[in-house]
């Protein structure tokens, strides 16, 4: 077995304890939830024989060993069970809220990264001159900006009084069904301007300070001497230059898309995108307990296996970390 | 139509809920409900405090608050804290109480102001773990223009939801006695006597009635919205003005904001949205016009045969949204349906529903019999059974395999006979509603779109800008601000509908301080409930006149209750000192000396002269 190989085990094997743990305490907490949720589904003055025939068909009285293996091993298979509210099995309702997320935090980050990468080489390129200042003012102006104040402020300016983009929601009234068909409509796209950059207003600064930061120690290489002396243009010796800044930007966009699969609650309140970040809130508000836990199961998954990437993806960029 | 999908062992409710009730029996650890002491003085009301297994006598965390409360003081000893508990999306209500706080603070009280999440919140009180104070909004739906649903639910000794557990033995009969009269005047009668042993009792106090019913609607576009008292003219609830309205331009659909849309399309297990929306998909037996007065609807008309009988027309020529004919066989199916697997959403309105029988099918008439005389038979019943198609539903358990448990059942497109079908539907996004012009009250309009827009600046943004026509207003009203700013915005008209809110603190009588009745009537003195109207509410409200869930307006109102007790802290000063109270030197009220006869006679007697208490007794 290569060290790369064993290295890569090794990362599973670590992820598989991490998630066991992160089921774990996510079981005990629902546990210690106060409250009984029971009393939202029945009626607080129902004679105690119903109440009882209702706990008995929702199976309360299984051992507690027992529930934690249902609990592990539906998990484990992504089996979520059904939610307590909404008549669908909370797979459904993720998968459609998951992919909802994607379809605005995706086309951002990508915007995000390459936009922020080209800003950050040619600042870091540029020390000292106007162009830096101006991209580290801003970006700084720009990170330190609430998106939810900066998302109000664009839909008031641009949808409320300007008329000239769409005030929420993925796409029109009766617009198409479907998530290809939606996600392919030139009407989602202009409802995708609005959050796209709000959202790109705030996470372009991260891979603009990383990538000036790590050209900045580039430019004094001693390839970059090399790459000069041997007569390559300016432009050329720009582009290996950023190549080997883009190495703490890998680990970057494994956390950032993870953070922007969490985290996007108050732009999707404010845009009316009906997302997991909502979904999430108004499940922790209902206490609908399959569907939070469901979603907090999805997160932590998607943030565990991004990092793993981001570790191979490491080890394969550079030999040293293996 | 329908369809469940039930692929295998999931995580179901029954692992999930085990889940988390295991912190219920965690809390019922063998030995550890040390409720040894606390009795009750009426064993008839026993039942609620040992009828659910975990709760109350059988919660360490409610014996451990109980029982110092039910405990005689010390000489010298304090009043304790009192503990609000507030949630935290109620900003209002904190701003208020704020203020509370300041002026009870001169009489020598200390408020511990709690701000928890709305769902905390909900489990509290459900357990009534809350602390002293309880405070509560109402929030109008039909079934609770019905007098019983306040004042049973947030009064009546045996109900749970009775948070202050007052247990004033009078009261409790006549609740029992207007449930079970059924002649409407003798009923009223009965619940206006209820509302005076409430107020003489001094148990509620109304903080302000209102919030008011302030709404904005798109003037331009629209004409003949229907003011509904109480509810306004976007609700769904009350739907006549997606009945009644007609367009000024071209444009035939509605469009409408609402915070969140629906989180089932079962009715069955329906929560408050799909209830409303509900109502224009399936029709209900009775309705009620924008007076709040019960008019026929899909029940024509009906006949009382004796106090636990009645007769039920079925409107003839209905349909069902796929075409079907709705015939009394489907009016009985649902209510066989809901006495058979109900124990959800229709389970109060069919809970002393005995069995119906169909005593002329050619002229659609179903009989309803009763297991006791009943009082709620137009206000209750007719307004919230819904009718089931029988064609659909009767084989529906089975085909989905949800064994009796009828909330798992799955609707994914409601068919129902209401004045609007089921049209299309993005979750969380758009949910298109399509007038039924074979209606009997058929709409005006062709389609009404609810668009989700979860926050208040998004529907106000929106409204602004044209791109819906109205908010619907369940549960989100305008403040006098907001109105102002969308008044200046053309084409916005802005409407105020006469309301029947209430914002009102619930204190525990059966506790120490409250069952001194001449605490509470200090209590009820120390609340500047005009700063609430004029300044929190932005003077859009009403000072309260009496302590009444009924509030002015509604059908139900006593008109001759005693006013409520005005704001004045020397008198409440006065009442105390007379009382026995005392003050230390820190300012903290202090309980009357332990071997004051009075003030143990008041504490034992709990409510004013000339009423019973049965609730719980003090230890010792």
């Amino acid at each position: 077995m290569t060290r790369l190989a064993q290295a890569a085990l090794r990362r599973f094997l670590l992820l598989a304890l991490t998630l066991w743990c992160i089921l774990t305490i996510m079981f005990a907490l629902f546990k210690l939830l106060p409250g009984d949720p029971t009393s939202i589904f029945v009626d607080n003055n129902m004679p105690m024989e119903m109440i009882e025939h209702q706990k008995q068909l929702w199976g309360l009285n299984d051992p507690m060993w027992l529930q934690y293996a249902h609990y592990i091993a539906n998990m484990a298979l992504f089996r979520f069970g059904d939610s307590f509210f909404q008549n669908q099995t909370v797979f459904e309702i993720l998968t459609g809220k998951v992919a909802n997320t994607c379809a605005m935090i995706l086309p951002a980050l990508v915007v995000s990264v390459v936009l922020g990468t080209v800003l950050g080489a040619l600042a870091g390129w540029n020390r000292g001159g106007r162009f830096e200042q101006a991209t580290v003012t801003t970006a700084l102006v720009l990170h330190s900006a609430p998106s939810f104040f900066v998302g109000i402020l664009a839909l008031m300016v641009f949808s409320y009084q300007l008329h000239w983009l769409p005030p929420g929601g993925m796409v029109s009234l009766g617009g198409p069904e479907g998530f290809w068909p939606l996600i392919t409509s030139r009407d989602y796209l202009l409802h995708l301007i609005l959050p796209l950059l709000v959202l790109v207003s705030r996470e372009i600064t991260g891979p603009i300070l990383l990538v000036r930061g790590a050209m900045l120690e580039i430019k004094g290489a001693d390839f970059i001497d090399i790459l000069r002396a041997k007569g390559l243009p300016e432009s050329r010796i720009l582009v290996h230059a950023t190549r080997n800044a883009l190495l703490p930007l890998v680990t970057y966009i494994a956390v950032m898309t993870g953070l922007l699969l969490q985290g996007q609650v108050l732009l999707e309140i404010i845009f009316a995108w009906p997302g997991i970040g909502r979904e999430l809130v108004t499940a922790l508000g209902d206490l609908d307990y399959p569907v939070a836990q469901g979603a907090l199961y999805v997160m932590a998954v998607v943030i565990l296996l991004l990092n793993l990437v981001a570790d191979l993806l490491y080890g394969l960029i550079d030999p040293r970390s293996r | 139509m329908t369809r469940r999908h039930n692929d295998g062992p999931t995580l179901t409710r029954r692992t999930t809920l085990g889940l988390a009730g295991a912190s219920i029996s965690a809390g019922a650890l063998p030995g550890f409900a040390a409720d040894a002491g606390i009795t009750v003085t009426n064993p008839k009301y026993e039942a609620l405090y040992r009828r659910t297994g975990t709760y109350y006598k059988n919660d360490p965390q409610w014996v451990s608050w109980t029982t110092p409360r039910l405990t005689w003081p010390q000489a010298g000893e304090k009043v304790p804290e009192l503990t609000v508990t507030i949630p935290n999306v109620q900003t209002n209500w904190l701003d208020a109480w704020r203020k509370f706080a300041a002026d009870a603070g001169k009489l020598g009280l200390s408020y511990n102001i709690q701000q928890v999440s709305e769902a905390r919140w909900l489990d509290l009180i459900g357990l009534h773990t809350h602390g002293d104070i309880e405070v509560h909004a109402a929030i109008l739906r039909p079934e609770r223009i019905d007098p019983a649903e306040w004042a049973t639910s947030r009064a009546y000794g045996l109900d749970r939801r009775n948070y202050g557990e007052w247990v004033n033995e009078q009261y409790d009969a006549v609740i029992e006695a207007q449930v079970a009269e059924s002649d409407p005047v003798k009923r009223l009668k009965l619940v206006q006597e209820a509302q005076r042993i409430l107020a003489d009792d001094l148990y509620i106090t109304q903080f302000g009635w209102g919030p008011g019913v302030i709404e904005a609607y798109n003037s331009a576009a629209w004409d003949g919205v229907v003011q509904t008292r109480g509810f306004g003219i976007g609700s769904f609830n009350a739907f006549h003005t997606f009945l009644r309205a007609t367009p000024k331009t071209a444009r035939r659909k509605m469009i409408v904001g609402i915070h969140s849309l629906l989180e089932t399309t079962s009715i069955i297990a329906a929560g408050n949205n799909m209830r409303a929306i509900g109502r224009m998909i399936y029709d209900r037996l009775a309705y009620m016009d924008e007076n709040l007065k019960i008019i026929p609807w899909a029940c024509e008309s009906w006949t009382r045969i004796d106090d636990r009988t009645w007769d039920m027309k079925l409107r003839p020529g209905m349909t069902f949204h796929d075409g079907k004919p709705v015939t009394i066989d489907d009016l009985q199916f649902t209510f066989d349906f809901m006495l058979k697997y109900e124990r959800g959403n229709f389970w109060t309105a069919n809970m002393f529903l005995a069995k119906t029988e169909i005593q002329d099918a050619a002229n659609g008439i179903l009989r309803a019999t009763f297991k006791q005389p009943y009082g709620q038979f137009e206000s209750y019943f007719l307004q919230l059974n819904v009718i089931l198609p029988k064609h659909i539903w009767q084989n529906i358990m089975a085909e989905q395999g949800v064994g009796d448990d009828p909330m798992r059942v799955r609707i994914d497109k409601p068919i129902g006979s209401g004045p609007f079908k089921f049209g299309r539907y993005r979750k969380d996004a758009e949910l298109q509603l399509i007038a039924d012009k074979t209606h009997f009250s058929k709409p005006s309009i062709d389609e009404v779109w609810a668009v989700a827009t979860p926050s208040i600046d998004g529907l106000l943004g929106r409204l602004q800008s044209g791109d819906i026509d109205l908010i619907e207003s369940s549960d989100t009203h305008l403040t006098p601000s907001q109105a102002k700013q969308l008044a200046d915005s053309p084409g916005i008209a802005i409407v105020r509908t006469p309301d029947l809110n209430w914002l009102h603190g619930v204190p525990r009588p059966s506790n120490l301080p409250w069952r001194d009745i001449e605490f509470r009537r200090a209590w009820h003195h120390s609340f500047d409930r005009e700063f609430l109207v004029k300044v929190v509410w932005e003077g859009s409200g009403r000072l309260p006149a009496a302590n009444t869930f009924l509030v002015e307006g509604n059908p139900w109102n006593n008109p001759d209750l005693p006013p409520v007790p005005p704001f004045d802290l020397d008198k409440a000063r006065g009442i105390l000192k007379g009382a026995g109270y005392s003050w230390a030197a820190d300012g903290r009220l202090v309980y009357p000396a332990p071997d004051d006869a009075n003030f143990r006679q008041r504490v034992k007697q709990v409510c004013k002269d000339g009423y019973t208490w049965g609730g719980l007794e003090m230890i010792g």
